[in-house]
C-alpha cells in the first residue's frame, strides 16, 4: 500500500468520525429538540406563568433529587441491568442520617456531615449487596431489586416505628433545601455537580468505559480480562451511594424521612434515562440524555398544571412519550444500520478506483 | 524452526465425552499451522485449552519450552497470546478503537490517569495506525462495531487479536461469514502476521483456505492430533481423508512425526 | 353523609372566594390582573379518590354559583415527594387561591408557606401540616373525636368487647393520625375490649384487604376493625368477606362522619 494511499485511509476515516458521532448522539439530540419543543409550546400558551423565572428554577429543585439518582440508574441501565431499590434505600438513608442526626441534638454543619457520611455509607452498603448478589449470586437484577425495594423500606419502618423522623436540622433544610446562591436553588446546582461528575465518569474515565463493555457484550468483557463482577459491584454500589445521597437531599427538601413517599421514585427515575435514550438492553446511553428525559416529564407535569390540565393526562402524556421515546431511538437505529451499509456500498461503487477501496486488492 | 507453543498429551472429559484424548500440538514461530478436523474432532477444546479458556484434565503444555500453566485468558494474553473467537467477542456497542483497547486501555500521564483518565487520541490514532498496517476494511475508528459488516467487524477482531499477539495468534473460523473479497483480505493478513515472525494458528473447515494459506497442517480425530503433514503438495482430498480415518499416515506417504 | 362534607367544601370556597375579593379590592391582589382572578386551585392528596372527588364537586358548585372558576389537580400517589412539584406548579400558575390537602405535616411545611408568600390564599382542607398559621382558613373535622365515635359505634354492636384492630393509610398523615388516635384513647380506656394496634394498608385496598384478612387468621375473635378512609374501608370490607367472618364489624370513616 502506497504512502498516498494511507494518507487518503486516514482522511476518509476522519472526515466520517464527525459523522458517526453525531449519529451516535442523536437520540440525546432528538430528545433534547422534544424537550425544547414542549418548553416551546407551554411558552407559547402562558408565557407569563410558565416561563417565569421562579417556575423554571421550581422545576429544576423539584427534579434535582431525582436526577442525582438518575445519574447512578444511567450506569446500571447500561450495564443492561436496573434497580428499582433506589425509592426505598433513599428512605432508609434518610431514616438512619435523620436518626443519628437527632441523637447528636446538635443542628449545625457537622451535625449535617455526619448524617450525609451515614447516609452515603448505608446506600452504599445497599448497592453492594444488590452489586454481590447480581454479579456473584446470579440472582436477576429486576428480582434482587424488588427485593431489596421491600427489605430497605421495611427495615425503615422497622427502625422508626413506621413513624417519619421530622426533625432535620433546620440549617440543613434551608441552606440545601431551599436556599438559593445567584437565584438558583442550592439543590440543583449540588445535583448538577454530581451529574456532571457522573457524565465525565462515564464518558471520559476507564470504569465508563468498562460500564458500556458490560452491558454491550459481558463475556467479551470477561475473555479481554475485566473483572466483570466486580465491577458490576462497583456500579451497584454507586447507584445506590447516589440514593443514599438523595436520601440527605430529601431530608433538606422535605425535612422529614418521607417513609410513606417516594413510591413511585424508582419507576419515574428508570423511565427518564429510558427516554433520554439508554438502551435498556445495555451498551448504550449518555448522561446528557438521562437528564433531558428526566425534564420531559418535570415540565410536563409543570406545563400541564399551569395550563390546567386535568392531572390523569400527564400520568398518560408521559407514558405515551416513554414509549414514542423507544420506538424512535428503535427506528433510527435500524434506519442508521440500514443507511449505514447501503452508504458504504454506494460510495464502493461510485468510486471503485479510488484509493479509499484500494484495500480490496 | 524452534517451537513456540506445544501441547504433550492432552486430555480432558466432559462426562463421557473423551474431548481430548492424548492429543499433542505444535507451532513455530513464522508458522502458520491450521488445525483441521470434523465437528467433534476437539478442535475448540486444543484451542480453549491452549489460551486459558479451560482447565485439562492431565498433560502439558509448554512456552517457550518452559511449561506453563493458563488459568484465565489473560494468563495467556499476558505471554503474547490472542484469539480471534468465532463469535469475535466484540461489543456491539463500543467502536473499533475502544474493542481494540478494551481491557488495555491507555491511560493519560500522571494525575489524570490515575484518576482513571483514558488517552483516547493515543488509542484512536494507534488503532487507525494498526487498521492501515493490515490493510483492514475498517473505515471509521468511531463507528459502533454493531453497526458494521461482518467482514468489517472480523478485521476489529483480528487487528485487536493481531495487536496484542506478540507470539501466537489463534484464528477459529476467521474466514466463516465473509464473502470472497474479505477472504482474501483475511488471508493475505494471515501471511504478513507470519512474516513478522508470529505464530499463526489457523482452525478452519474450508479446506481450500487452510490449503492457501497453512505451512503445516495438523488433523484431530476424537480428541486425538493424528496427523501433521506440510500443506505443500497436500491435496483436498488427502485432507479430507484424514479427517474421516479414511486414509492414515502409511496411505498418505509424506506425514512427518510433530 | 357524603352530602354534608359537600356542603362544608362549598362552604370553604366560598370563603376562599370571599378572602380573594377582599384582597384584590385592596390592590395587592394574587391575582396579577386586578381583581379579575376568577381562577382558585384545589390540589387533593391523590387523584382518583372518591373523597377528594366529593370534596372537589362542593368547591366546584360553590365556585360557579360565585363565577368562579376551579382548577384540580392531584399527584398520583399520596406521597409529598409527588405533590410538592404539583403545588409549586399551581403557585406558578397564580391562581386567586389555593385549597389543598396536604400529605405530610411536615413535607409539605414549606411548600405551602412559600404558595402563601407568593400572595395566594392557602386554605388547608381535610389534613393539615404542622404550622398551619399561614392559611386563611383550615377546615377539617374532629378527627380524634371521630376516632372516638368509631370507637362507640363498634361497641354499641359489640357491647360484650372483645379484640379490635385498626387499619391506617400510612404513618405522618394527620388526618387519619388523629383519628387511629381518638380511636387508641377510646379502645384502652375500656377494659372490656382489647385494642390489637395499627396495620399500615398505604391507601391501598389490596393491601387492606390481605391485612385484614390475616390479622382475622391469627385473631378470630376480633369483632370490630377501624378503617381510618375511604379505600382502607374498602379493603377492610373486603378482607372480612374473604375470611368469611361474620361477626367483625367494619367500622369505615364515613360512617362516622
Amino acid at each position: 500500500m502506497s504512502q498516498s494511499t494511507m494518507q487518503t485511509d486516514v482522511t476518509v476515516e476522519i472526515g466520517q468520525e464527525t459523522l458517526a458521532g453525531r449519529l451516535r448522539s442523536m437520540q440525546s439530540i432528538w430528545i433534547l429538540g422534544v424537550l425544547i419543543v414542549i418548553v416551546a409550546i407551554f411558552g407559547v400558551l402562558e408565557p407569563t406563568r410558565f416561563l417565569a423565572y421562579n417556575n423554571l428554577m421550581n422545576i429544576a429543585q423539584n427534579a434535582s433529587i431525582w436526577a442525582v439518582i438518575a445519574v447512578g440508574m444511567t450506569y446500571v441501565i447500561i450495564t443492561s441491568g436496573i434497580d428499582l431499590s433506589v425509592g426505598s434505600v433513599l428512605v432508609f438513608s434518610s431514616v438512619i442520617s435523620a436518626k443519628v442526626m437527632e441523637m447528636m441534638g446538635d443542628k449545625g454543619w457537622p451535625t449535617v456531615a455526619v448524617g450525609t457520611l451515614l447516609a452515603l455509607v448505608s446506600g452504599g452498603l445497599w448497592g453492594v449487596l444488590n452489586g454481590w448478589l447480581v454479579a456473584k449470586a446470579k440472582v436477576p437484577a429486576l428480582i434482587v431489586t424488588l427485593g431489596t425495594l421491600s427489605i430497605a423500606l421495611g427495615a425503615a419502618q422497622i427502625i422508626t416505628s413506621g413513624l417519619d423522623i421530622r426533625s432535620a436540622p433546620v440549617v440543613l433544610q434551608d441552606s440545601v433545601g431551599y436556599g438559593r446562591v445567584a437565584g438558583v436553588p442550592v439543590i440543583s446546582l449540588i445535583a448538577l455537580f454530581v451529574v456532571i461528575l457522573g457524565g465525565i465518569g462515564l464518558h471520559m474515565t476507564r470504569f465508563g468505559r468498562y460500564t458500556f463493555a458490560i452491558g454491550s457484550n459481558e463475556l467479551a468483557a470477561r475473555r479481554v480480562g475485566i473483572g466483570v463482577d466486580r465491577k458490576l459491584i462497583e456500579i451497584y454500589a454507586l447507584c445506590g451511594l447516589l440514593a443514599g445521597f438523595a436520601g440527605q437531599l430529601s431530608l433538606a427538601q422535605y425535612g422529614t424521612t418521607t417513609i410513606a413517599g417516594q413510591s413511585l421514585t424508582n419507576l419515574n427515575v428508570i423511565a427518564a434515562v429510558v427516554i433520554g435514550g439508554t438502551s435498556i438492553f445495555g451498551g448504550q446511553g449518555s448522561m446528557l440524555g438521562s437528564m433531558v428525559g428526566l425534564f420531559i416529564p418535570a415540565v410536563l407535569l409543570s406545563g400541564f398544571v399551569i395550563t390546567g390540565v386535568s392531572p390523569f393526562w400527564q400520568t398518560v402524556a408521559v407514558g405515551a412519550i416513554l414509549i414514542a421515546a423507544v420506538f424512535v431511538d428503535q427506528q433510527r437505529r435500524a434506519a442508521a444500520a440500514r443507511g449505514g451499509r447501503a452508504a458504504v456500498k454506494a460510495r464502493r461503487a461510485a468510486a471503485p478506483a479510488s484509493p479509499g477501496v484500494a484495500e480490496y486488492k | 524452526m524452534t517451537t513456540l507453543l506445544e501441547a504433550r498429551k492432552l486430555c480432558r472429559a466432559f462426562g463421557h465425552v473423551q474431548a481430548l484424548d492424548n492429543a499433542d500440538f505444535d507451532v513455530s514461530a513464522g508458522e502458520v499451522v491450521a488445525i483441521i478436523g470434523d465437528n467433534g474432532a476437539g478442535k475448540s477444546t486444543m484451542v480453549k485449552a491452549l489460551t486459558g479458556n479451560l482447565d485439562v484434565d492431565s498433560g502439558e503444555v509448554l512456552f517457550e519450552d518452559q511449561p506453563v500453566s493458563f488459568t484465565t485468558p489473560h494468563d495467556a494474553s499476558s505471554r503474547g497470546i490472542e484469539v480471534v473467537h468465532q463469535d469475535l467477542a466484540l461489543a456491539p456497542r463500543l467502536d473499533p478503537t475502544q474493542n481494540m483497547f478494551l481491557g488495555r486501555e491507555v491511560m493519560r500521564a500522571g494525575v489524570a490517569g490515575r484518576l482513571g483518565f483514558m488517552n483516547e487520541r493515543k488509542m484512536r490514532q494507534d488503532a487507525r495506525a494498526a487498521f492501515v498496517r493490515l490493510g483492514s476494511a475498517v473505515r471509521s475508528v468511531t463507528m459502533p462495531v454493531g453497526d458494521m459488516s461482518g467482514g468489517q467487524r472480523q478485521s476489529v477482531a483480528i487487528a485487536r487479536a493481531v495487536s496484542w499477539a506478540s507470539k501466537v495468534l489463534f484464528l477459529d473460523e476467521p474466514t466463516a461469514a465473509l464473502g470472497v473479497i474479505q477472504t482474501r483480505n483475511v488471508l493475505d493478513m494471515i501471511r504478513r502476521i507470519r512474516d513478522q515472525g508470529i505464530a499463526v494458528v489457523l482452525i478452519s473447515h474450508s479446506m481450500p483456505h487452510v490449503l492457501a494459506v497453512a505451512d503445516r497442517v495438523q488433523v484431530m480425530r476424537l480428541g486425538r492430533m493424528v496427523i501433521t503433514m506440510p500443506a505443500e503438495g497436500t491435496t483436498v482430498e488427502q485432507l479430507v481423508g484424514a479427517m474421516t480415518g479414511a486414509l492414515d499416515e502409511q496411505d498418505i506417504g509424506r506425514s512427518e512425526i510433530a | 353523609m357524603l352530602f354534608r362534607r359537600y356542603a362544608i367544601f362549598g362552604a370553604v370556597a366560598a370563603l376562599a372566594i370571599a378572602g380573594c375579593s377582599t384582597a384584590s379590592s385592596n390592590g395587592d391582589s394574587a391575582g396579577g390582573s386586578g381583581g379579575s382572578n376568577k381562577t382558585i386551585a384545589f390540589v387533593q392528596g391523590v387523584q382518583g379518590d372518591e373523597f377528594y372527588i366529593t370534596m372537589g364537586c362542593g368547591i366546584d358548585a360553590k365556585a360557579k354559583e360565585l363565577g368562579y372558576t376551579v382548577q384540580t389537580q392531584g399527584p398520583q400517589k399520596f406521597d409529598p415527594t409527588l405533590q410538592k412539584p404539583i403545588v409549586d406548579s399551581v403557585v406558578a400558575s397564580n391562581p386567586a387561591a389555593l385549597l389543598v390537602a396536604p400529605t405530610d405535616v411536615q413535607a409539605m411545611q414549606a411548600p405551602l408557606e412559600q404558595a402563601a408568600k407568593a400572595g395566594i390564599k392557602v386554605v388547608l382542607v381535610d389534613t393539615t401540616v404542622n404550622d398551619p398559621s399561614f392559611a386563611v382558613a383550615e377546615i377539617s373535622s374532629d378527627n380524634v373525636g371521630g376516632g372516638k365515635a368509631a370507637f362507640d359505634a363498634i361497641k354499641q354492636a359489640k357491647p360484650d368487647g372483645g379484640k379490635v384492630l385498626v387499619i391506617s393509610t400510612d404513618p405522618g398523615v394527620s388526618t387519619v393520625d388523629a383519628r387511629v388516635k381518638g380511636f387508641e384513647e377510646a379502645a384502652n380506656a375500656d377494659p372490656s375490649f382489647d385494642y390489637l394496634g395499627v396495620q399500615y394498608s398505604h391507601n391501598d385496598p389490596a393491601t387492606a384487604a390481605r391485612l385484614v384478612t390475616s390479622a382475622l387468621q391469627k385473631n378470630p375473635g376480633i369483632v370490630g376493625i377501624f378503617a381510618t378512609n375511604l379505600f382502607a374501608a374498602e379493603g377492610s370490607a373486603t378482607g372480612v368477606r374473604q375470611q368469611g367472618s361474620v361477626t367483625a364489624n367494619v367500622c369505615p370513616d364515613f360512617v362516622m362522619w
